[in-house]
């Protein structure tokens, strides 16, 4: 029987890690040749049908891979085995004595090597024998996967018998990560394209954020698998991503499964008459995204990393069906945009009376305004479970707009990469803008019976539809964890530091706040105010 | 097309197929539940309130009966009931008698989450709090269907984000969300204090989570993470996700490795994280990790701050405080100034018997009160809030790469060459033609940029090394 489960299926796209960490994200499809540049080169058939988390070692001449022991690759890592790390752990850690019974024990021979340090190792480019050119002729012959070179070189290291233990092992690891043909493949998630994207992309580009980040937004936001979302997105699609992941339809579906997923409100839909052709299966209304972008297409170009490409969708992709797409102007003035007008009706008479081509053109645009009105109708209508926001323009504005969309106890979350932009945030749901909003609206209430035309201009949104927003500073630091040699790692890259808002919205009590004894008409009001709201 | 609404699955009573959790689906109207309702009384104080008709919660903002949250949409905001006596008010009237009538208290009644619960549960151990929780969860990659073993489980802080990422509905199907026949999400949680154990089986049974939480009580570095049913049939969790918050993981690693009877998935990587406050605890546990065939070990820790917001609103000397601005200052100084000559004069004047006129100063001490004003004056602060959590801790993540037998690969690789057996070697030479391109360009703009070095750096006679040379470095 063929290997089955997570392998690595043709046209995925996968991230390789290099010795030195650099990624690198390549996609894989039979019978081509994946070149690490002078790493080498190998078949991609070598890592097709393949489990992921594996290491290879590159063969020489294209030749394929080499699996990797998970002990070798650790050793190589640790520059000298596992042994220091095994039963007598503590012989080789002096700069940290734990859990040795023996704690402050007098010194011994061990201890005594401890001293051993580098003042007397002179290690300038003179103390490696080997001469440029020859390491030079010595990359091009000897094979090994570089092993060999890193072999030679050591033994061409004149100070090498005065180096510690400690800078022996740096030494070799360094050169590893030069000179050995090797990497490791790893699943391309979320988590790893977000480590993945500094390395290559502009830092705005994606508004840097980063794992820690939309990890928090995901709990935050309460993102759970049946709910719907709303989400503004202008990373390019990085928020979508991870939303999409959590929600379980960010991966396509390996083509063998049976039928696509049903749901049982679609399966009530499905036993009514069959419908006549345009939409054989109604959109699903739950487990969904609904993205609100500012220019005509939504940039949503970090999906193809997952083979969701949103200018040529692959219907067999689970996002296909559950993200959809709305601009600003459909959302916020649906009667302005042209594409809601209806396509001019035809009867059946009419209809068969064209010609062929002209017909299903009609019926492509007939679709098409069904797929637009059906969303733009659907995200008016709100009662989402939360709204997540990554966006450069200012959220004020958008929040105004959104939050009404939310549905009561729903969570709102925003990132920010700056902390004046997160603060400013939580200043617009501040006490006092809630006391001046509620005293000016008991005042207006009367007068006003309709807001009318709400003024985009005027991007203060209003302060009562939101409980406790907090702003949540989240920092992450990484530890190198080696035998004696645990340290904090220096990666500071620069960059904004990131910042996420997070708030839960509420449903005001109607009427006088502060008027006493209105308890028992609250209620009533409230009704009202419910069954306005399903009417609307 | 428009979509029918669907209909509220909370409605559903019958006792064949129990609700949805309310963490896991905001419901539209709360009803009497096991399942808390959270109500807010102010930041940070958040009390988990199981609704039933007849009780009634007292609170420092009132008195409010549980008829009065029931039926209204969760996230309303509900004032205290009038006919109790507010406390607060009491004790506010009693200082200032004279003052306006307070207003009643108010507080916001919740739909649960992971969050929320995390803040207000009953603390019976220390918890994982959300900052860490989202991380690893996310880091993990745990999502609709993973299979999650936790241990231990202690007072089910990190159970209940992680039920809430595995979710993909229930295994009787009661929320008629369908995930294709395959495996529904679980989160397989362990705890050896027996207590613990029961009290935490009890909130999950309440939370309508059994299904998708299993609550097994063992001593899980012992005897590992195999489940016993009751007919004393042993199942495995399958688990490709693991969150390890023990005080010596190390003793737990060893448990899941990949043997005949193993507690993961056999098809799958799986990702570990552990969770310990002690660099000592981190270093034994990547050892015993690169001891057992995890790859990719590294450690990170996050720091987390909330940040409260201010407008800082000068109050200046009128009213009672220090100058808003220099020239405020500028200006008090001169008056000083010229009150003291004032005085002097007028003290020459008086000596001299002569009429002095005498003008005093232009500042008058305010009576202090904060100005409210309507939020938009003033200059936007922030400043750190005092932390909640009393410790942090590291997090260690590995992967467990999935076994793969030299049968398994000759097996693949066949099936690789199936594929390509007509055209393979002219697809194949594509390929190559197509990288050998793009890395003749490649070397072309190499050579030129080192032909360029080399004119630039002749001068000096320094031998400038290209990407690929060797530079020897010098140890540190
Ligand atoms: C710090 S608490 C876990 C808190 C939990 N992660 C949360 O978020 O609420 C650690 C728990 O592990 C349990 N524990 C310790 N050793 C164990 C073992 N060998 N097997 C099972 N549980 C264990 C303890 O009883 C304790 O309840």
């Amino acid at each position: 029987m063929p290997p089955t489960g997570d392998l690595i299926l043709p046209g995925t796209h996968v991230l390789l890690r290099l010795p030195s960490g650099v990624p690198k994200i390549v996609r894989i499809s039979a019978d081509t040749t994946i070149s690490l540049g002078k790493f080498g080169t190998f078949p991609s058939n070598a890592l097709l049908h393949r489990p992921y988390g594996l290491t290879y070692d590159i063969l020489d001449n294209n030749a394929g891979l080499r699996v990797v022991p998970a002990a070798e690759v650790t050793r190589d890592i640790l520059g000298g085995g596992l042994q220091p790390e095994g039963a007598n752990a503590d012989e080789t850690h002096y700069d940290l004595n734990y859990g040795s019974p023996s704690g402050a024990a007098s010194p011994t021979a061990e201890q005594a090597e401890v001293m051993r340090t580098n003042r007397l190792t002179v290690d300038t480019p003179e103390s490696q024998t080997l001469t440029w050119e020859e390491i030079e002729e010595l990359k091009k012959t000897a094979g090994g996967s570089g092993k060999e070179i890193i072999a030679k070189l050591l033994a061409g290291h004149s100070a090498i018998d005065q180096k510690t233990p400690f800078s022996l092992q740096k030494y070799t690891l360094r050169k590893a990560s030069k000179f050995l043909r090797r990497f490791s493949v790893h699943r391309l998630t979320v988590n790893a394209l977000t480590d993945y994207l500094p390395t290559q992309k502009e830092p705005q580009k994606f508004l840097e954020l980063r794992n820690h980040h939309l990890g928090l937004m995901l709990s935050l936001g309460n993102i759970v698998y049946g709910g719907r979302y709303l989400i503004i997105d202008e990373t390019g699609g990085l928020l979508v991503a991870a939303v999409a992941e959590r929600l379980g339809i960010l991966y396509p579906r390996p083509h063998t499964t049976s039928e696509p997923e049903v749901e049982a409100e679609d399966a009530d839909a499905a036993a009514e008459p069959k419908k006549r052709r345009p939409e054989p299966t109604p959109p699903p209304s739950r487990n969904t995204i609904t993205l609100v972008h500012a220019n005509e297409q939504p940039n949503l170009s970090l999906l193809t990393n997952f083979s969701y490409d949103a200018n040529t969708p692959d219907p067999s992709h689970p996002l296909y069906t559950h993200l959809r797409t709305l601009t600003w102007l459909q959302l916020l003035a649906p009667d302005e945009d042209t594409s809601l007008i209806p396509p001019s009706s035809s009867t059946p008479e009419e209809l068969a009376a064209l010609k062929p081509g002209k017909r299903s053109a009609y019926y492509r645009k007939l679709r098409r305004w069904q797929r637009i009105s059906s969303t733009v109708e659907d995200t008016r209508k709100g009662g989402y479970d939360a709204v997540l926001i990554a966006a450069h323009m200012p959220v004020g504005g958008i929040l105004k707009a959104v939050v009404p969309l939310v549905k009561g106890s729903g969570q709102v979350v925003v990132y920010e990469p700056s902390l004046e932009q997160a603060t400013e945030i939580a200043d617009l749901y501040s006490s006092a803008r809630k006391s001046t909003w509620i005293q000016r609206r008991n005042e207006t209430e009367e007068k006003e019976e309709d807001e009318g035309k709400k003024d985009w201009d005027d991007e203060i949104p209003d302060p009562t539809l939101l409980l406790a927003p907090t702003v949540h500073r989240l920092n992450m630091r990484q530890y190198q964890v080696l035998p004696g040699r645990t340290h904090p790692v220096m990666t500071s890259r620069g960059g904004a530091e990131g910042f996420v808002v997070h708030a839960t919205r509420v449903i005001p009590v109607q009427g006088k706040v502060d008027a006493r004894g209105a308890y028992a008409s609250q209620k009533k009001k409230r009704k009202l105010e419910a069954s306005e709201a399903e009417k609307a | 097309m428009a979509t029918s609404e669907p209909t509220p699955p909370q409605g559903a009573t019958d006792p064949e197929r129990p609700p949805v959790s309310a963490f896991f689906s905001i419901p539209d109207a709360l009803t009497p539940s096991l399942t808390p309702a959270i109500v807010h009384l102010k930041r940070d104080f958040n009390q988990a309130v199981p609704l039933s008709v007849d009780a009634t919660l007292q609170t420092r903002f009132g008195t409010f009966p549980h008829s009065s949250f029931i039926s209204l949409p969760p996230g309303s905001q509900v004032r205290a009931s009038p006919s109790y006596p507010d406390p607060r008010d009491q004790r506010k009237r009693k200082r200032n008698s004279d003052d306006q009538p307070a207003a009643t208290g108010f507080v916001h009644v919740l739909a649960p989450t992971a969050e929320l619960w995390t803040s207000s549960l009953p603390h019976r151990t220390q918890v994982v709090y959300t900052p860490d929780s989202s991380y690893i969860l996310h880091r993990l990659g745990v999502k609709p269907g993973s299979q999650v073993i936790e241990a231990g489980a202690g007072s089910g802080s990190f159970t209940h984000a992680a039920a809430r990422a595995a979710y993909c509905g229930y295994p009787d199907g009661r929320d008629g969300l369908g995930w294709n026949g395959e495996k529904k999400g679980k989160v397989w949680s362990f705890e050896f204090h027996a207590e613990r154990a029961k009290k935490l089986r009890e909130e999950i049974a309440n939370h309508g989570l059994n299904g998708i939480v299993r609550i097994t009580h063992k001593d899980v570095c012992a005897e590992g993470f195999l489940v016993f049913e009751e007919e004393g049939e042993t199942i495995s969790p399958a688990a490709n996700a693991v969150f390890l918050d023990l005080p010596a993981p190390w003793l737990a690693i060893p448990h899941l490795t990949r043997t005949e009877q193993s507690a993961l998935d056999p098809e799958a990587e799986v990702r570990i994280c552990t969770f310990s406050p002690c660099i000592e605890q981190v270093t034994r546990t990547c050892a015993t990790l690169r001891q057992y065939g995890w790859v990719d070990v590294q450690t990170v820790e996050l720091s987390h701050q909330r940040l409260e917001v201010r407008r800082q609103v000068p109050r200046g000397y009128d009213d009672g405080a220090g100058p808003r601005s220099i020239a405020e200052a500028l200006t008090r100084l001169k008056g000083v100034n010229d009150f003291r000559e004032q005085r002097k004069d007028l003290q020459v004047a008086l000596s001299a018997g002569e009429e002095a006129n005498f003008q005093g100063l232009g500042f008058k001490k305010g009576n202090g009160r904060k100005m409210w004003g309507n939020g938009e004056e003033g200059r936007l602060t922030s400043r750190q809030e005092p932390d909640l959590k009393s410790h942090t801790s590291f997090l260690t993540f590995a992967i467990l790469p999935r076994e793969w037998t030299e049968e398994q690969e000759k097996e693949a690789a066949d099936k690789g060459e199936d594929k390509g057996v007509v055209g393979e070697k002219e697809r194949r030479w594509k390929g190559q033609e197509v990288e050998s391109n793009r890395a003749r360009k490649k070397r072309e703009r190499a050579e030129k940029k080192l032909a360029e070095e080399g004119e630039d750096k002749k001068g000096n006679g320094q031998a400038e090394s290209s990407e690929d040379a060797v530079k020897m470095e010098i140890d540190g």
